[in-house]
C-alpha cells in the first residue's frame, strides 16, 4: 500500500543573520501516515527543520506543502499542525483539563464537546481522573502523556514531536517509545520525529531522514539505513560499524583487490567498474564479524592480534586488532564466543563478503 | 516567486515595526521626551547665561563652568564625593557579613528576615530620616539616656554636622547595599563551596577566593545603589545638616530655587550627570544584575 | 560543623543591625502616644494625636493628592513598562542596548538631576506645575523600576510555553492575554507595588515639580519635619508605616503564585474595592465644604497665616483655598519665575515687591474693591518700593530680633549684633536661613547700611561671618523658634514673632532689640501676572485686612501689624511686646531692604563661601 505525499519541503533553506547556512536546499516528501524521524547529532538542523514545519521559523528561501496547500507564510497558530515540546511546556497556570482543552478552545468548539473530546484523550493516554491536577503535581512522564494528549486532541494533520523523550530515564525512555509508536499506528497521523538517538529511530520509525550539517545524508527504511549506508557518515552514525578506508590495487574481471589502511591487509569486493586508484570507505558491522585460530575458504579474512574482551550482558565485545594497528569491534552472542588461548598469539576475523558495505569515498 | 518575495519582506517589515510600537516604542517615546529631553535641556541651561533676576539668557558661555573652578565649589564636590565614598564603604563593611549571613541561614527563617529588611526600604524615607533625628538631637533620646546615665554631662553635639549628615545617609541607604549583595550570595551555588573544601580551602581562602569574586556583580550593583543616589539627598543634608553642610545636592537646590541660577545650578548638575556615568560604566565591565527584588 | 559560638556571633551580628535599623522607627511610634509635646519624656498613653491628625485638612488634602497621584502614575506606568520588558525580553534589534541603558539610568541617577531637569522642562514647555507635572514625573522614574522588576520575572519564564499556545490556535494577542500575562502577573503585581510605594514615597523629584494645588504627602511630612514640634508627624509615620507593612506583606504572598485570568479580575476587584473605600473615606474626611468650585491658590511663608483665617475665609465666600508656603523670597521667585505655578495671591517683602514689578511678574490692584485698605495706618502706606501702592497691600512688618534662652545665657550679656560674636556662644545659635539678612545684619555690626553693596564692606562682611560660623549650629528660616524651645541652640536671631512665640511656650525666653539697629521688614500682598481667580485673590486681600480677622492673625503669629484699626482687637499684651513691637525711636533708626540688582551674585557667593 503505497502512501500519498502529504508533507513537502522545496528548495528549502534557512540561515540567520549569519553567512553560514544551517539548511542547505533540503528537499524531503513525508507520506501520509508514516512515522518519519529526523535523525542527526547536534547542530544538524533536524530541529530547526521541525519547526519550519510548525511554522516558528521562516524559510530563507523555499516552499512547505502540506496536504496540497502551500502554507510557507503561515503563522503558527492557522496551520493544522501540532508540536510536542522537547520539556513539554504545559501551562503550569492551568490544570491538566485545561491544558488539553487549550487548543479546542481557540478553535471555538463548545464546551460538550471539548469535553468529551478531552475525556477521550485522558483515556488514550491513561491519565484519567487528573483533570484537575496542576503540572507541578505531575511526574515526568505523566507531563509527556499530557503533553502528547494536548497536542493530538485537536487532531492535527501532522503531529511534530521534538526530542520528546529526552527527559525520561531510561526504562521510562523504552516503554514511552512503544506507546507512543502503537498511538501512531492507532490515530493514522502523520508523525514527524526529532530524535539524536539512533536506537531510538532505528525503533520507532517507518522511514529515517539522516541529516548532518544541514543536509539529508540518507532517506530510508531503517532496515535499508543500517543494512546499505550510502555515506560513510550513515554508516558510522547508525548503529556500531567498523570502517576501514581501502584503496584498489589490483584490477580483477569481477572483483577487485583492496589494499586496507595502507597495509597488506587485502579485501575482495565485486567490480562495478572500478579503476586502479579508486579510494572506498568499506564498513562491516562488529556482529557480523567472526574469530578464528586460522583461515578456512572463501569470505573475507583479515589477521589481527587480541587486545580486550569486555561482557556487554547480552554479548560480548571483543577489541581485536588488525597489522595496520587499526582497532575491530566485535560483538559475539555468548554462547559462540571465542576463546582465547594464551599460547597462539595472532588470530582471524572473519565475515560473509556479503556484508561488506562498500561505499565510494 | 519574486513577487512572493518581496511582499514577504514587506509583511514582515510591517509586522516587525507592529511589534516593537505595541512593546517597546511607547515606553521609548516616553522616556526620550520626559527623560532624556528634559536632561539635554539642563546640559543647554548649563550653557546659558543668567539673567539679571535670574531669568536664563540664552547666551553661550563657559562661564558657569569656570565658576566651577573655584576652590570653593572644589571642596564641595570633594566633600560630597568623598561622605558618599564613607557611606558606601562602611554600607559595604557593615552589609556584607550582614547579607552573608541571612543568606545562609536556614529556610524557615529566610522570608522573615528578608521581611524585616524590606520594611525600612519601602518605608517613606523622610519618615525614616525623622526618626534618626528624634534620637540625635540634643534633647533626644541618645543624649537624654546618656546624661541619664551619667555617662556624659553636657549633651553630645550629634546632629547639624557632618556626622549628622552621614548617619543619616547610612540610614536612608543601607537597605540598597544590602539587597543586591543577598541577591548575588543566593544565587551562589553551594555546591562550588563544597568543592573548594573538598580540595583544601580552608574558611578563609574560600572566602577570598570563591565567594568574593562571584559576588562582585552583587557588590558592584550594591555599591553603585548606594554611591550615586547618596550625592542627590539633599533632603537628608538639609535636615540633618541644618543647612550648616552644603554638599553638591544643596548647591543645585539652593542655584535653582534660593539663588535662581538656573545655568549656574546646570552647570553642576552636568558634573553630577559626569561622575555618575563614569560610575556607571565601572558596572557594565562586571555583571550587570539589575534586578533587586 | 557549625559551632554554637559561630551561630551565636551571626546571631548577635543580626541583632545589633536590625537593632539600629528599627529602634528610631520604635521611637517614633511609641512617641506617637505619648502624652507631652517633646518627644523626650513620657508622660501618658493618649490617642489624641491620632484624632487631631484626621481633622487636619491640610495632611487629608495631601494624602488625598498623594494616592491620586501614586495610582495614577502606576497604571500608566505598569502598562508601559510591562509591555517594555516583554519587547526586550522577546526581540533582538540594532540599538537594543541602547535602549538597555536607557531603561537602567533611572534607576541610578541622582534624583535631584531628574527634578531640575523636569523642572527646567516643565517652565519651558509650559506645562504648570500640578498634579498633571507630578503624574509625569512620576511616571518616568517609575517605568525603570517596572522594567527591571518584571524583566527578573521574564528571565525564568519558558519561551516554549508562548509557542506551545500558538502552535496549539492562539492568536499572538490571544497568547498574551491566555498565557503570558497570567504567568507573569506576580511580576507585574510586584512592579506596580514598587511604582506605587516609590510615587507615595517621592520626596526630592516631588519636591521640584509640585504645584500649589498638589501638596504630596512626603513634602507635607517635610514642612512638618522642619517646624517638628508636634508629635503629629509620629502619628502619622506611624500609619505610613503600618500601611507599607500592609501592602509589603502581600506583595510577598503573592510572589510566586501562579494566577490565571479568572483569578486576576478577582484580585483587580478586591484592590479596587478597597482603594475606592479607604480613598472614599479619606475623601469624605477631607471634604468639609458643600464643594466649592472656586479655588484660590495662595503662597505665603511659613507659619504666618493661622488655619482659622484660612477657614473663615473659605466658609464665608465659599471659595476653597489651597494654601503653599515657601520659607524665603527668593524661593518664591523663583517659583514665580518658573511658570509653574498659578497662584493667585503670594506675599512678597519690600525689595521684593519691586524685583517682582521691575521683573513684570505682578498686576496692579484695583483698589476699588479693597475697601478695608482704609484701616492700614498710614506710615507703612506709600512706601519706596511701592509708591502709590500700585500692586501691594501691607501685611505684616516685622523686625529682626535676638531671642534667647535666660536659663543658659545670663541676661542682659547680648545687646547687639557683636554679641553674638563672643566665643561663649560656640555651638549655640540657630540663624534665619536668609542670606540678605545675615550678611545685611553682620555690615550693619560693622557700622555699614543693610544694602550696602561696596567690595570693601562685603569682604570685611564675609570674613566677619567666617568668623561666627562656629558659632553656628544650624540656620532655619521655618521655625526658628523650634530650636530654641527644644534646647538644641541657645540663641536665635529671627523675626520678633518668632522669639514671642517662643517665650510663650519657654518663659525663661527673653529677647534684645539690637543697639546697632533695627533690621525691618514689611511684608505685602501682591498678585501675580499669572493669576487666574484674581477677584478671588482681591476678596482675600481685602478680608485679611478687615481688623478682627488681623487681630486673629496677630494673635498667632505675633508679627507687627499695619492695621491700625485692628489695634482694639489686639491683646495687650501683644502690643507691649517689644519683639512684636520694638520702641518708637529703634523703628526710626532701623532700615528696611532694598533691591541690589545684579549685586545680589556676590551676596551669593559669599553666602555659600561662608557656609
Amino acid at each position: 500500500m503505497t502512501k500519498s505525499v502529504f508533507v513537502q519541503l522545496l528548495n528549502i533553506c534557512k540561515s540567520f543573520d549569519q553567512d553560514e547556512p544551517i539548511i542547505k536546499n533540503l528537499n524531503l516528501d513525508i507520506k501520509k501516515g508514516e512515522f518519519l524521524t529526523l535523525l542527526g547529532p547536534s547542530g544538524c538542523g533536524k530541529t530547526t527543520t521541525l519547526r519550519m514545519i510548525a511554522g516558528f521559523e521562516l524559510p530563507t528561501s523555499g516552499e512547505i506543502v502540506i496536504d496540497g496547500e502551500n502554507i510557507t507564510q503561515k503563522p503558527p497558530y492557522l496551520r493544522t499542525v501540532n508540536t510536542v515540546f522537547q520539556n513539554y511546556a504545559l501551562f503550569p497556570h492551568m490544570n491538566i483539563y485545561d491544558n488539553i482543552a487549550f487548543g479546542l478552545k481557540m478553535k471555538k468548539m463548545p464546551k460538550k464537546a471539548i469535553k468529551d473530546k478531552v475525556n477521550e484523550m485522558l483515556k488514550m493516554v491513561q491519565l484519567e481522573g487528573y483533570e484537575n491536577r496542576m503540572p507541578s503535581q505531575l511526574s515526568g512522564g505523566q507531563m509527556q502523556r499530557v503533553a502528547i494528549a494536548r497536542a493530538v486532541v485537536n487532531s492535527p494533520k501532522v503531529l511534530l514531536l521534538d526530542e520528546p523523550l529526552g527527559a525520561l530515564d531510561l526504562k521510562l525512555r523504552k516503554q514511552m517509545q512503544l506507546e507512543l509508536k502503537h498511538l501512531q499506528k492507532i490515530l493514522g497521523i502523520t508523525f514527524v520525529f526529532v530524535t539524536h538517538d539512533q536506537e531510538e529511530a532505528l525503533t520507532m520509525s517507518d522511514r529515517i531522514v539522516v541529516m548532518n550539517k544541514g543536509v539529508i545524508e540518507q532517506t530510508g527504511t531503517p532496515e535499508e539505513l543500517y543494512e546499505h549506508p550510502k555515506t560513510r557518515f550513515v554508516a558510522d552514525f547508525l548503529g556500531e560499524t567498523n570502517i576501514l578506508e581501502g584503496e584498489v590495487f589490483k584490477l580483477k574481471e569481477d572483483e577487485v583487490l583492496l589494499k586496507i589502511e595502507e597495509k597488506q591487509d587485502i579485501i575482495r569486493i565485486p567490480n562495478m567498474g572500478y579503476t586502479l586508484g579508486d579510494k572506498f570507505i568499506v564498513s562491516v558491522r562488529p556482529e557480523r564479524i567472526r574469530i578464528k585460530n586460522q583461515v578456512q575458504e572463501g569470505d573475507v579474512w583479515l589477521a589481527c592480534k587480541f587486545k580486550e574482551r569486555i561482557y556487554v550482558g547480552s554479548n560480548i565485545k571483543v577489541v581485536m586488532i588488525l597489522n595496520s594497528g587499526k582497532e575491530i569491534i566485535v560483538n559475539e552472542p555468548i554462547e559462540q564466543s571465542f576463546i582465547f588461548k594464551d599460547e597462539i598469539k595472532d588470530y582471524f576475523i572473519t565475515w560473509n563478503s556479503n556484508h561488506t558495505i562498500v561505499i565510494k569515498a | 516567486m519574486k513577487n512572493n518575495i518581496s511582499k514577504n519582506h514587506i509583511t514582515k517589515y510591517i509586522s516587525s515595526v507592529i511589534k516593537y510600537l505595541t512593546t517597546i516604542v511607547p515606553a521609548l517615546l516616553w522616556m526620550v521626551g520626559f527623560f532624556i529631553v528634559p536632561l539635554l535641556l539642563i546640559v543647554v541651561v548649563s550653557f546659558s547665561t543668567r539673567g539679571d533676576v535670574g531669568n536664563i539668557v540664552y547666551k553661550f558661555t563657559l562661564s558657569n563652568y569656570v565658576k566651577l573652578l573655584n576652590p570653593l565649589y572644589i571642596n564641595i564636590f570633594i566633600k560630597s564625593i568623598l561622605i558618599a565614598i564613607y557611606t558606601t564603604v562602611v554600607c559595604l563593611i557593615v552589609g556584607y557579613p550582614f547579607a552573608f549571613i541571612i543568606a545562609t541561614s536556614p529556610k524557615k527563617y529566610k522570608p522573615l528576615l528578608l521581611l524585616l529588611i524590606i520594611l525600612p526600604f519601602w518605608t517613606n524615607s523622610l519618615v525614616r530620616t525623622y526618626a534618626m533625628i528624634v534620637l540625635l538631637r540634643t534633647e533626644g533620646l541618645i543624649n537624654t539616656l546618656l546624661i541619664y546615665l551619667h555617662i556624659i554631662n553636657v549633651p553630645l553635639n550629634l546632629m547639624y554636622n557632618n556626622f549628622a549628615v552621614m548617619i543619616g545617609m547610612l540610614y536612608m541607604m543601607f537597605p540598597f547595599m544590602v539587597l543586591p549583595l543577598y541577591t548575588s550570595l543566593e544565587k551562589l551555588d553551594k555546591r562550588i563551596l563544597d568543592a573548594a573544601s573538598d580540595l583544601g580551602a580552608g574558611p578563609v581562602n574560600k572566602f577570598l577566593k570563591i565567594t568574593l569574586p562571584l559576588t562582585k556583580g552583587g557588590i558592584i550593583s550594591g555599591c553603585i545603589l548606594v554611591f550615586i543616589p547618596t550625592l542627590g539627598l539633599f533632603f537628608v543634608t538639609d535636615l540633618m545638616g541644618g543647612s550648616k553642610v552644603i554638599l553638591m545636592s544643596n548647591l543645585i537646590k539652593n542655584q535653582f530655587l534660593t539663588a535662581r541660577d538656573w545655568p549656574f545650578g546646570s552647570a553642576i548638575s552636568v558634573v553630577l550627570i559626569i561622575i555618575m556615568l563614569f560610575v556607571i560604566s565601572f558596572n557594565s565591565k562586571a555583571s550587570g544584575t539589575k534586578g533587586m527584588l | 560543623m557549625k559551632s554554637k559560638k559561630t551561630t551565636l556571633i551571626k546571631f548577635l551580628y543580626l541583632l545589633l543591625i536590625f537593632m539600629f535599623l528599627y529602634i528610631p522607627i520604635m521611637v517614633l511610634i511609641a512617641f506617637s502616644f505619648n502624652q507631652s509635646k517633646l518627644n523626650v519624656v513620657w508622660t501618658g498613653f493618649t490617642f489624641k494625636w491620632y484624632q487631631s491628625l484626621m481633622h487636619n485638612a491640610g495632611i487629608l488634602e495631601a494624602v488625598k493628592n498623594s494616592f491620586i497621584i501614586a495610582i495614577i502614575s502606576t497604571i500608566i506606568s505598569v502598562i508601559i513598562g510591562t509591555l517594555a520588558a516583554i519587547g526586550m525580553y522577546r526581540y533582538k534589534f540594532r540599538g537594543k542596548r541602547i535602549v538597555d541603558t536607557i531603561l537602567y539610568v533611572p534607576l541610578v541617577i541622582p534624583e535631584i538631576v531628574m527634578g531640575i531637569s523636569l523642572l527646567a522642562f516643565f517652565s519651558i514647555v509650559k506645562i504648570p506645575l500640578g498634579k498633571v507635572s507630578l503624574i509625569i514625573a512620576h511616571v518616568t522614574f517609575s517605568i525603570a523600576y517596572v522594567v527591571a522588576v518584571v524583566k527578573t520575572r521574564l528571565d525564568g519564564f519558558d519561551k516554549s510555553v508562548e509557542e506551545v499556545a500558538m502552535d496549539l490556535g492562539a492568536s499572538p494577542l490571544k497568547t498574551f492575554f491566555y498565557v503570558t500575562l497570567p504567568i507573569i502577573m506576580p511580576g507585574v503585581i510586584a512592579g506596580a507595588l514598587l511604582a506605587f510605594t516609590l510615587s507615595l514615597d517621592d520626596v526630592i523629584i516631588s519636591f521640584f515639580v509640585a504645584g500649589p494645588s498638589s501638596v504630596t504627602l512626603p513634602l507635607k511630612v517635610f514642612s512638618m519635619v522642619k517646624f517638628g514640634v508636634t508629635p503629629e508627624i509620629n502619628a502619622l509615620s506611624t500609619i505610613i508605616i503600618l500601611l507599607t507593612v500592609v501592602v509589603l506583606c502581600f506583595a510577598l504572598l503573592i510572589r510566586n503564585v501562579n494566577i490565571n485570568m479568572k483569578k486576576i479580575v478577582i484580585l483587580l476587584t478586591s484592590i479596587f474595592l478597597v482603594i475606592a473605600s479607604v480613598g472614599g473615606g479619606i475623601f469624605t474626611y477631607a471634604k468639609n465644604n458643600a464643594g466649592p468650585t472656586e479655588v484660590l491658590n495662595v503662597f505665603n511663608w511659613s507659619e504666618y497665616l493661622p488655619q482659622s483665617v484660612i477657614d473663615k475665609f473659605e466658609q464665608t465666600y465659599n471659595i476653597k483655598v489651597n494654601y503653599s508656603t515657601f520659607s524665603s523670597n527668593e524661593e518664591m521667585l523663583a517659583k514665580l519665575m518658573a511658570g509653574g505655578g498659578n497662584y493667585d495671591l503670594t506675599v512678597a517683602s519690600d525689595f521684593m515687591v519691586e524685583v517682582l514689578s521691575k521683573q513684570g511678574l505682578i498686576t496692579e490692584i484695583n483698589k476699588d474693591s479693597l475697601t478695608n485698605l482704609s484701616n492700614i495706618g498710614p506710615q507703612y502706606l506709600d512706601l519706596p518700593f511701592d509708591k502709590g501702592n500700585k500692586y501691594s497691600t501691607p501685611y505684616m512688618w516685622l523686625a529682626g530680633i535676638i531671642s534667647y534662652d535666660s536659663s543658659k545665657i545670663p541676661e542682659g550679656s547680648i545687646k547687639g549684633y557683636k554679641d553674638l560674636w563672643k566665643p561663649e556662644l560656640k555651638n549655640s545659635l540657630t540663624l534665619l536661613d536668609d542670606e540678605r539678612v545675615i550678611i545685611g545684619m553682620t555690615l550693619k555690626m560693622l557700622g555699614y547700611s543693610l544694602n550696602e553693596t561696596s567690595p570693601e564692606a562685603l569682604l570685611k562682611a564675609k570674613e566677619a561671618l567666617i568668623k561666627l560660623q562656629p558659632n553656628i549650629k544650624s540656620y532655619d528660616s521655618d521655625s526658628p523658634k523650634t530650636s530654641l524651645i527644644n534646647g538644641e541652640s541657645k540663641a536665635i536671631f529671627a523675626w520678633g514673632a518668632e522669639g514671642s512665640l517662643a517665650s510663650r511656650e519657654n518663659p525663661n525666653i527673653k529677647y534684645v532689640v539690637p543697639e546697632e539697629g533695627l533690621f525691618l521688614q514689611q511684608d505685602n500682598f501682591v498678585i501675580p501676572k499669572a493669576a487666574k481667580n484674581i477677584k478671588a485673590a482681591e476678596l482675600f486681600m481685602n478680608f485679611i485686612m478687615d481688623p478682627e480677622i488681623s487681630a486673629e492673625i496677630s494673635r498667632s503669629f505675633p508679627y507687627g501689624n499695619p492695621n491700625a484699626s485692628a489695634y482694639k482687637y489686639i491683646d495687650k499684651t501683644i502690643l507691649d511686646d517689644k519683639a512684636v513691637y520694638p520702641p518708637e525711636d529703634a523703628v526710626k533708626k532701623g532700615e528696611y531692604l532694598k533691591d541690589i540688582g545684579s549685586f545680589v551674585i556676590d551676596l551669593d557667593k559669599i553666602w555659600t563661601q561662608v557656609k
